[in-house]
């Protein structure tokens, strides 16, 4: 019950922020300087179709118009056309949205769970060598600058080594065979992820590493550990059962927390990668100013932030029964 | 054979300033259903030798001479494997911080279970869950809280959660190191007569450490005053009480009126406590004594015997 | 004596082999995947596959803005008429023979080839009429202006079109003519279900054409967005067999696969690897090197038709005088510009025009400071500004005709030159032309002029100077200028000085107006070249714009796979590039 009264309030907040979201976009993309029409129109073009085009994106409206056609277009789902594509922008972020979504969970996912457990290695081996490599290598992994990062990955493994592909989602070898099945498709997809995922799990599971180790630390010293040892219990169980918990819940926030900052590098992944996703569509978009389609992206981050956190707090209720009761 | 035997035993920690002596030969006796009880003031090296006796020093501290015979075994020989399946089932503890004792995201009922379980692999978790269950009964918390989490519980059923768990595996020793002192003074009072209840219907040896004399004086037939890593004096109550020998004791006993009186809190004595990195050649408490002699702080002092059992590390006694 | 930590737990003496077990499952696992999908770079069959810096924003052809659409559905939709690869003069494609003027009823004939839709039906004067028919009816932006003056379109029969002018038009061939051609059936269709919605033109460009109907040496046949787009070749296709221009025409290639890759260096590696035969855009000079080491990779150099120019506000002062903007053109070293900030990969511009624009471009413009020295310039460009009554607090050369730092300059009514800044776009959108300002601030500062040059993001930097026309000066480029030269009328006419206008110098000046006009309705070729080169240098003597440099385009293909590659102005990825393109 007061789980449930709980999620309910953090909905309401959520909606809230969403909305001060929706207008603040509205607004920064009207004031930021960058008009679309310039950048479309080419010297064969007259003056003439030059307007043709700013009565067509509907940017001849006044600006308080333009707002209740956004509100409109939101509500009713359909966020208006891209200015480039000229497709519905809904069409377009339904048909990115997965891509980001599995590149940008396994990531998460798998960083959070190699951070913690090497986390929870390093912090039991504290002072050692192991304890040494294992920080030394996750600030150094943290810090590295990841377009950077991108393409060191794409050298070496996919231009000298030859084992993965430069970029994609998919190869057309496998997708035009008609013979090749889901399983073969697949694989062919989970094969053009792991450069991607590699970057972006090299880039954060060092954060997870660090925070857990030090969460370990601090939670090592708690009486109740004290008490799991005395009364008999071995090591392992201490570790995993007694302070592994514990000391994950700081990193289960973190995880809400930095999902916000890894879009930024969701995004530059996206790009080097080409990878067909939402992150790739924002830089694009904004860099052209499409307007209908950069505000989409931009909302479909805040929306996926927003509702990761909300998890994240539910998981952490979950987690910790001091929050849940 | 005393069940616990405790002989020349010196303890100290690596820290930053120097190797820290916490404790210096201490030796003492306890006999299998009596109850022993350390008193001294904070840092004396009474919780020291506690986690010593659990095999529990922190990773910096370390056993420098000495011989800890648990029912004639000597505890500091045994791997940590063997170490391990004797704690608890043989001799448990209090915790001195019974508030955070529990571990928060478990349910109390199976943290008591685990310990049980633990060290009695033929129990299956039903059973120990009744076992948990007549523990409960036992130190007086209410059924339906087994589910509970700690942070559920209130301060009082915390501690009785915790010596629930000490005695889950009916251990020979029970090891209270300040088990009270975060409670309010009258589940104080209730807590200190259900343990002492507990200890005569299961003929528990106890090993009780406080700060307080008054409530060691109310828990224990013997008793040993500490002061700075030594044990100072060391007898059976009556004798103690009534003919303190060494200065310390009677300073800490002259801020108590009577035995069973009104307690307070020690008075603090004046002066410091000495440096335990570089401690004094002499008597430690001499700078503190109120009437010392001139050799008390060149020459360490001996034992001496004030009467059968009763013996107090003083050279003026 | 024994250590307490012996006892104590918190250092378990033995190993966990967990954490060693995932690294050796990570590394197999990569292995394994690795393994498996070592895909033969040269596929069995002949597909080109295509680097595009973007993906393709939409198929179609009325919608198009960006370059990676036009790419590819150049070669799909078909206009009719084409520029051939040597001359550069429009000949027919689409078209059976050149148009016909008939100049009393200022009407065009043209006939067009037997030809078939991609879908087997005829392509007939019909599809050619409705495609007119319908940019003016709806007003299709970006097309519309090269319609507008066509009165009326007739068929007389299934092979002739002839379209009735209002007026005379000198663009109607290179751009009325040149405007690819959609299918009527198709269309109609579309039309029927846009005329029902309230803005029937924005229904009809967001359209999303799946299976465009073309006409081109290929079709589409599968579009995976984000992935790839692949053409096929187009069975039907009109030039098969034919010889055009002396080509003989396939295509011979199956199809082409066009793949994304969003930066250069991916595109560069996938090159270099094998993943793609050609990357559809200008190589940067830092990559030049290591390609032409590589022996599996061709590179080709040619010509673009692309300007790239310093241009001043001409509505207000400092730059309202003709004479500081000829002292200005008199110090820019455009020489150095080439040399080194493009590393020799340019060509040096005179005019407006590229040079390589042979017809038209006009030889006999002023050439300010050329062949002159550092020294030599500032001398010169001193003599021009004293000339007109600048003057200075300390000139840029002294009594002794020595040069030497100038300052103070002052405008020849005495008030001191206030600062202005040259606008440029940021290094990571384009490094020359940022270096190019920041040369440009540098060289005027010698004559005591207080320049500061200032990189914007474009799209700001475009709403300075063309919306708001807040500005002083600024350096752009087209990378892509038509072969007519009408922009030279666009670019400077005054009625184009708005907001929005092409005439972003706010330049004005009746007797080229007059010109320009004049040029724009001329039919006659050789008298149309008459009025461009007056025009050129009325411009060229007057400098609202400074033109800086006509960079070279550098790009490579692999050598291996295919042969036949057409060089043109414009680069080879050209439409006869993929109609004659042989494996090898």
């Amino acid at each position: 019950m007061e789980l449930r009264k709980y999620i309910t309030k953090r909905i309401i907040q959520i909606i809230i922020i969403f909305f001060v979201i929706l207008t603040v976009l509205f607004l920064l993309f009207r004031l930021a300087p960058g008009d679309p029409v310039s950048m479309m129109v080419d010297p064969d073009m007259t003056q003439e179709d030059a307007e043709m085009l700013i009565v067509q994106l509907g940017l001849e409206q006044p600006l308080g118009m333009q707002y209740l056609i956004y509100l409109k277009n939101f509500f009713t789902g359909h966020f208006g056309f891209s200015f480039h594509y000229g497709d519905p922008v809904v069409d377009i972020i339904w048909d990115r949205l997965p891509n980001t979504v599995l590149l940008f969970t396994t990531s998460i996912i798998l960083s959070a769970l190699v951070g913690v457990f090497l986390g929870k290695i390093a912090s039991w081996h504290k002072g050692k060598k192991v304890d040494s490599i294992m920080t030394i290598g996750a600030l150094v992994t943290h810090t590295v600058f990841l377009p950077w990062l991108a393409l060191i990955l794409i050298w070496i493994f996919a231009y000298k080594f030859g084992w993965f592909p430069i970029n994609g989602m998919i190869s057309e070898e496998v997708w035009l065979d008609p013979e090749a099945g889901f399983i073969s498709r697949a694989l062919d997809v989970m094969y053009h992820m792991v450069l991607p995922l590699s970057t972006l799990f090299l880039i954060h599971f060092g954060a997870y590493l660090l925070i857990m180790r030090s969460s370990m630390l601090e939670t090592l010293k708690e009486d109740y550990i004290l008490t799991a040892r005395a009364k008999g219990l071995e090591e392992k169980v201490i570790r995993d059962h007694h302070a592994a918990p514990n000391a994950a819940l700081p990193v289960v926030t973190s995880v809400g927390l930095s999902l916000a900052f890894s879009i930024n590098g969701g995004a530059l992944t996206e790009t080097v990668f080409t990878w067909p996703g939402i992150g790739r569509e924002l830089v694009s978009s904004v860099s052209q100013n499409d307007y209908p389609l950069a505000q989409a992206c931009f909302l479909m981050i805040a929306g996926v932030v927003l509702i990761s956190n909300l998890v994240v707090d539910v998981l952490y209720a979950y987690l910790d029964p001091r929050i849940r009761y | 054979m005393a069940l616990l035997e405790v002989d020349n035993l010196s303890i100290g920690y690596n820290t930053k300033k120097g190797y820290l002596k916490a404790v210096e030969k201490v030796s003492f006796d306890l006999e299998a259903g009596a109850s022993l009880g350390f008193v001294g003031e904070s840092g004396c090296g009474k919780t020291t030798i506690g986690m010593a006796l659990m095999g529990l020093l922190p990773p910096n501290g370390s056993v420098k001479e000495g011989r800890i015979l648990f029912e004639g075994k000597n505890t500091l020989e045994m791997t940590d494997e063997e170490l391990r399946k004797i704690r608890w089932r043989e001799m448990a503890m209090i915790f001195q911080a019974a508030m955070n004792a529990l571990n928060p995201v478990q349910r109390v009922g199976n943290q008591i279970a685990e310990a049980i379980l633990v060290h009695d692999p033929s129990v299956e978790k039903d059973q120990a869950m009744d076992q948990v269950e007549n523990l409960f009964r036992l130190v007086g918390i209410p059924l339906d809280r087994l589910r509970d989490y700690p942070h559920q519980y209130s301060g009082g059923m915390k501690q009785r959660a915790v010596i629930a768990m000490a005695l889950a595996c009916r251990p020979k020793l029970i090891i209270a190191d300040e088990p009270t002192t975060a409670l309010d003074v009258i589940v104080q009072d209730q807590i200190l007569g259900e343990i002492k209840e507990l200890q005569k219907e299961f003929d528990l040896s106890i090993i009780f450490i406080s700060h307080d004399i008054s409530i060691v004086a109310h828990m224990c037939d013997h008793i040993g005053v500490m002061y700075a890593g030594q044990l100072v004096e060391c007898g059976p109550r009556e004798g103690v009480f009534e003919s303190p020998a060494h200065p310390y004791t009677k300073a800490l006993l002259s801020s108590f009126p009577t035995v069973t009186g009104k307690r307070s809190d020690l008075i603090p004595i004046p002066g410091e406590t000495p440096n335990l990195v570089v401690p004094p050649h002499g008597c430690r408490f001499c700078d503190r004594c109120s009437g010392p002699e001139a050799s008390c702080s060149t020459e360490p002092p001996q034992w001496v015997e004030i009467a059968p059992g009763h013996r107090a590390l003083c050279c003026r006694c | 004596m024994r250590k307490g930590n012996a006892m104590s737990v918190m250092n378990p003496s033995r190993k966990r082999p967990c954490s060693r077990w995932v690294v050796i499952l990570a590394c197999a696992a990569m292995l394994i995947t690795g393994s498996l999908f070592t895909v033969s770079p040269a596929s069995a069959s002949n597909l080109l596959k295509m680097g595009l810096l973007q993906e393709p924003k939409t198929l179609n052809v009325w919608r198009a803005s960006d370059r990676w659409s036009r790419k590819v559905l150049g070669l799909m939709y078909q206009p009719l008429y084409v520029r051939d690869p040597e001359t550069l003069k429009l000949i027919p494609w689409l078209a059976a023979g050149p148009p016909l003027f008939d100049e009393k009823t200022l009407s065009y004939t043209v006939k067009i080839r037997p030809a078939k839709w991609s879908d087997g039906t005829e392509l007939t004067s019909e599809d050619v009429a409705f495609t007119g028919r319908f940019i003016n009816k709806f007003k299709v932006p970006r097309y519309r202006s090269k319609w507008r003056f066509i009165k009326k379109i007739e068929t007389p029969d299934k092979q002739t079109v002839i379209f009735f002018l209002k007026e005379p038009k000198a663009i109607f061939v290179s751009r009325s003519l040149t405007t690819p051609i959609v299918q009527k059936k198709e269309w109609t269709a579309l039309i029927e279900a846009a005329r029902k919605t309230k803005k029937p033109l924005k229904k009809l460009l967001n359209e999303k054409i799946k299976r465009p109907v073309s006409s081109g040496p290929f079709v589409l046949k599968e579009w995976r967005q984000g992935a790839y787009l692949y053409l096929q070749k187009n069975e039907h296709f009109f030039g098969t067999g034919k010889k055009i221009q002396g080509r003989l025409l396939g295509p011979y290639i199956d199809g082409i696969i066009f793949k994304i890759f969003g930066t250069s260096d991916a595109s560069i590696l996938a090159l270099k690897k094998g993943s793609i035969d050609m990357f559809w855009w200008g190589i940067q000079p830092g990559y030049i090197e290591d390609l032409r080491a590589n022996p599996d990779i061709a590179l080709f150099q040619n010509e673009k038709s692309a300007l790239y120019y310093m241009g001043f506000n001409v509505r207000k002062a400092p730059f309202n005088d003709a004479n500081l903007r000829r002292a200005i053109a008199t110090l820019v070293d455009e020489d150095f510009i080439i040399n080194r900030i493009l590393q020799g990969y340019g060509i040096r511009m005179y005019s407006i025009v590229p040079p390589g624009n042979a017809f038209w471009y006009c030889p006999d413009v002023p050439r300010y400071g050329e062949g002159l020295d550092r020294e030599g310039r500032i001398k010169k460009a001193f003599g021009i500004l004293s000339d007109a009554g600048y003057s200075w607090d300390a000139p840029p050369v002294d009594g002794s005709g020595k040069v030497v730092k100038g300052e103070g300059i002052k405008l020849p009514d005495g008030s001191p030159m206030e600062k202005f800044t040259i606008l440029t776009p940021p290094a990571d959108y384009d490094p020359h032309r940022a270096m190019c300002g920041m040369m440009m601030q540098e060289w005027l500062r010698m004559v005591g002029m207080p320049a500061y040059s200032k990189p914007m993001a474009f799209g700001a930097l475009l709403q300075q100077v063309k919306l708001r026309h807040e500005f002083d000066a600024f350096i752009l480029g087209y990378g892509n200028l038509s072969l007519d030269p009408d922009y030279l009328r666009n670019f400077f006419i005054s009625t184009n000085d708005k907001r929005r206008g092409w005439n972003m110098s706010g330049y004005n000046n009746p007797h080229f107006d007059k010109i320009a006009n004049r040029s724009a309705s001329e039919m006659d070729r050789e008298k149309r070249r008459k009025l461009i080169w007056e025009m050129q240098k009325i411009i060229i003597g007057d400098v609202p714009y400074i033109p800086l440099y006509d960079p070279k385009l550098i790009e490579a293909v692999r050598k291996g796979r295919f042969t036949g590659w057409v060089q043109m102005l414009g680069g080879v990825g050209n439409i006869w590039t993929f109609c004659q393109l042989k494996p090898r």
